[in-house]
């Protein structure tokens, strides 16, 4: 489970308001502002935007293909992606859907609140069909986190080798719980 | 205010949950889920197993000659259009009663020198002395299965070839990449002998075609290869070998071999991310006029854990031999069209699941229009049609999408491969599947043509056959493959595609590589050449 040390600055941040929250993001480096919808992401100095972006999509790595200075098992990306859906009530029950499932030992969910914000993290293996005749279906450890902003859902989709270390796992975490409103929760 | 209830609700939840589990002060319902089900997980992983080069084979049944009474094989209008079973129409009249190879997911090219001289490739046999290709002489009336690909220098190959592309260039020269568990691409100017393949070996080992980007080393898959002019140098031919990188998103990468024989990929470049959930699908098409090359993919976008998936299409494009790839001021490429697809799973007619995405697309050589099919699942019959767009010029140096036109009516139809030949008609080859006779899924193999820039399609069946295996219960069960391949060499459409001999004269059931050539009369004058962007200086790569 999650350390405790880890979750008392976030803590301490909802305590103290946004002055705390600009403070947090020079402390934790770059930030992702999305300008649309009115939000910030925060990652650590050693993941890199990707140059392919798409329109309602953002994407960081925690390494370069050309160069990855990370070992296999711990390259990780996330991506943020915005939807709007009809309504609030739709985005409230996507996220009931998402409750709804069955935990079970492949895929697990939680129910959050992130600045404010309902928020569902789901986690479990994720089956990337490779099409080679040479491998079988390829599993990879999908750390998605659905945060509802009335009719907007921004999904933080991490995905990681299965054997990942838990401290990238935990850095995943700290990315899609960073995520902060302009208009606040 | 309602801001602050919700922060002072989540502090006191989250203060007791602290208090009373020792975990995360946000988490209001917390799954007992440990790492160890993670690690777990980590030895389910798995990344090696044998290829699907099952021999499906049976004794032939009285229907595989006319399944449901229709005769399998019917003449192709045109006093030069063929189609043949390369196994019986073999210089080995033996093979025909021996051959019983899974003959799966081909690949076709044809030396524009000499277009009597064409070659195919399919999971005909594996490495361990050399591989099998299938070549003829005289415009494909006889094959013969010629042992002519050695296996990369310096490499372990056994059990591949495993994806494979290859393609003509100019000067007698033709180019081939194939998957081990990474990429390697060879070039020879006589493909029946195994001496004339040229490697870049470097101490002893051949040089992966993927080798600039080692995150994708052990992680490339589906390679698909073409030749085209080079942009700024046209008397010089390019090879482009397109694969996914699936330590990535995947990510779509585009590696380029400039005018070299043995190639040597000096430049690699991502021309698109795609998603989890599908295959990416990732093809290439070359103007050939231009040097330009277009980079084409899928994106799951919905319901990418369910059936059917909702995708979106890509294109990019490169005017300056990979070194960038941008279409429209969009690094990642365009959106072309966004559909439902029934993919991979539930595999295509019960036994091929769709690990090749269902998108094709060829430029028109006489205005560079690209025509780009795709699935689409019609949402009230349920059924996976095929539908094209048209992409042309806008002007101003992009593209403008078209109007979505249908190549195929309300049926159940995979596996697309488009064409465009001189004379602007545009061929589409694709598969249906047409529901079942004696236990056993009844394909039919199509080759529809458009005479009218994709607007309206005449639909020709090649082979009706029932497929030589039921459903194994294997979800990755491919008795057809990823793709087929067809290409288009002056007016006529050379294809080849995974079919049932039965029809042929095999003695008993197996799937062989079948071969046409359709040269279709023209209905309409030939297109006016447009006007088109000159290429764009290409930056100085590292060569």
């Amino acid at each position: 489970m999650f350390k405790k040390a880890f979750f008392i600055p976030i803590l301490t941040t909802f305590i103290v308001g946004e002055e705390a929250i600009s403070m947090q993001q020079e402390a934790r480096g770059p930030v992702y502002r999305n300008e649309k919808f009115g939000y910030t992401v925060s990652y650590p100095d050693h993941w890199f935007t990707s140059r392919l972006q798409y329109a309602n999509e953002f994407e960081i790595r925690n390494y370069v293909s050309e160069d990855p200075q990370v070992p296999a098992r711990n390259r990780a990306l996330v991506r943020i992606v915005d939807k709007v859906n009809e309504s609030a009530e739709v985005t409230d029950r996507f996220l009931d859907s998402l409750v709804a499932r069955q935990n079970t030992p492949k895929q697990e969910h939680q129910t959050l609140a992130i600045d404010g914000h309902r928020a569902v993290r789901v986690r479990g293996k994720l089956a990337y069909a490779t099409g080679s005749s040479i491998d079988k279906t390829a599993f990879y450890l999908a750390i998605s986190t659905y945060i509802a902003d009335e009719k907007h859902t921004i999904s933080l989709e991490a995905s990681v080798p299965v054997d990942v270390d838990e401290s990238v796992i935990q850095e995943i975490i700290k990315i899609e719980e960073s995520v902060k409103f302009d208009k606040g929760g | 205010m309602k801001r602050l209830t919700q922060v002072g609700l989540a502090v006191l939840i989250a203060g007791l949950v602290l208090l009373l589990k020792g975990s995360s002060p946000l988490v209001t319902t917390a799954t007992a889920q440990t790492q160890n089900k993670a690690q777990q997980q980590a030895k389910e992983s798995t990344r090696s197993a044998p290829p699907d080069t099952t021999p499906y084979t049976r004794p032939a049944l009285p229907e595989d000659s006319a399944p449901r009474g229709v005769r399998a094989i019917p003449l192709l209008p045109g006093v030069s259009s063929i189609i043949v079973d390369v196994v019986v129409n073999n210089t080995d009249p033996n093979l025909t009663n021996t051959d019983t190879f899974n003959d799966g997911e081909t690949s076709i090219a044809v030396n524009p020198a000499n277009i009597n001289e064409i070659v195919i490739t399919a999971f005909s046999e594996s490495w361990g002395a050399n591989a099998p290709l299938w070549r003829s002489t005289d415009g494909g009336n006889i094959w013969t299965k010629q042992f002519t690909i050695p296996a990369p220098p310096g490499v372990a190959a056994a059990g591949c070839p495993c994806d494979q592309a290859v393609d003509y260039g100019r000067n007698n020269q033709m180019s081939g990449t194939f998957l081990i568990s990474d990429i390697f691409s060879g070039t020879t100017t006589d493909p029946a002998s195994a001496a004339a393949w040229n490697w870049l070996v470097i101490a002893g080992v051949t040089q992966r075609t993927n080798h600039l980007v080692p995150s994708s080393f052990g992680d490339a898959d589906q390679p698909w290869l073409l030749v085209n002019r080079d942009p700024t140098t046209p008397t010089q031919d390019d090879v482009y070998a397109a694969y996914d990188d699936f330590s990535g998103g995947p990510d779509m990468r585009v590696a380029v071999s400039f005018g070299v024989d043995p190639p040597n990929f000096t430049v690699d470049n991502q021309s698109g991310t795609s998603t989890g959930g599908i295959n990416p699908g990732h093809r290439l098409a070359v103007d050939r006029q231009t040097g330009f090359v277009y980079s084409l993919f899928q994106r799951c976008v919905g319901n990418c854990g369910g059936d059917p998936k909702n995708i979106n299409y890509m294109l990019n494009r490169s005017t300056d031999g990979g070194a960038t790839w941008i279409l429209n001021g969009m690094p990642g490429g365009i959106i072309v069209a966004n559909a439902d697809s029934t993919q991979p799973q539930p595999k295509f007619g019960t036994v091929n699941a769709l690990l090749g995405g269902a998108d094709h697309a060829a430029v028109d050589p006489n205005n560079g229009d690209v025509y780009y099919v795709y699935g689409s699942r019609d949402a009230g019959t349920g059924n996976d049609r095929l539908a094209i767009r048209r992409i042309f010029d806008n002007g101003g140096g992009g593209v403008t999408v078209g109007p979505e036109n249908f190549v195929t009516g309300q049926v159940e139809a995979a596996i697309p491969s488009v064409a465009v030949a001189s004379n602007g008609i545009v061929g589409v080859f694709y598969y249906t599947f047409d529901g079942f006779s004696s236990g056993f899924p009844i394909f039919s193999a199509h080759l529809a043509q458009s005479s009218d820039q994709g607007v309206t399609f005449s639909d020709q069946m090649l082979e009706m056959f029932l497929s030589s295996a039921a459903d194994n219960g294997d979800p990755r069960q491919r008795v057809l493959g990823d793709y087929m391949q067809m290409k288009a060499v002056g007016t006529c459409f050379y294809g080849a595609f995974t079919g049932n001999g039965v029809p042929f004269g095999r003695p008993f059931s197996n799937h062989d590589p079948i071969f046409f050539r359709a040269c279709p009369a023209s209905t309409r004058p030939t297109p006016t050449p447009r006007s088109r962007p000159t290429p764009a200086p290409r930056p100085t790569p590292p060569r």
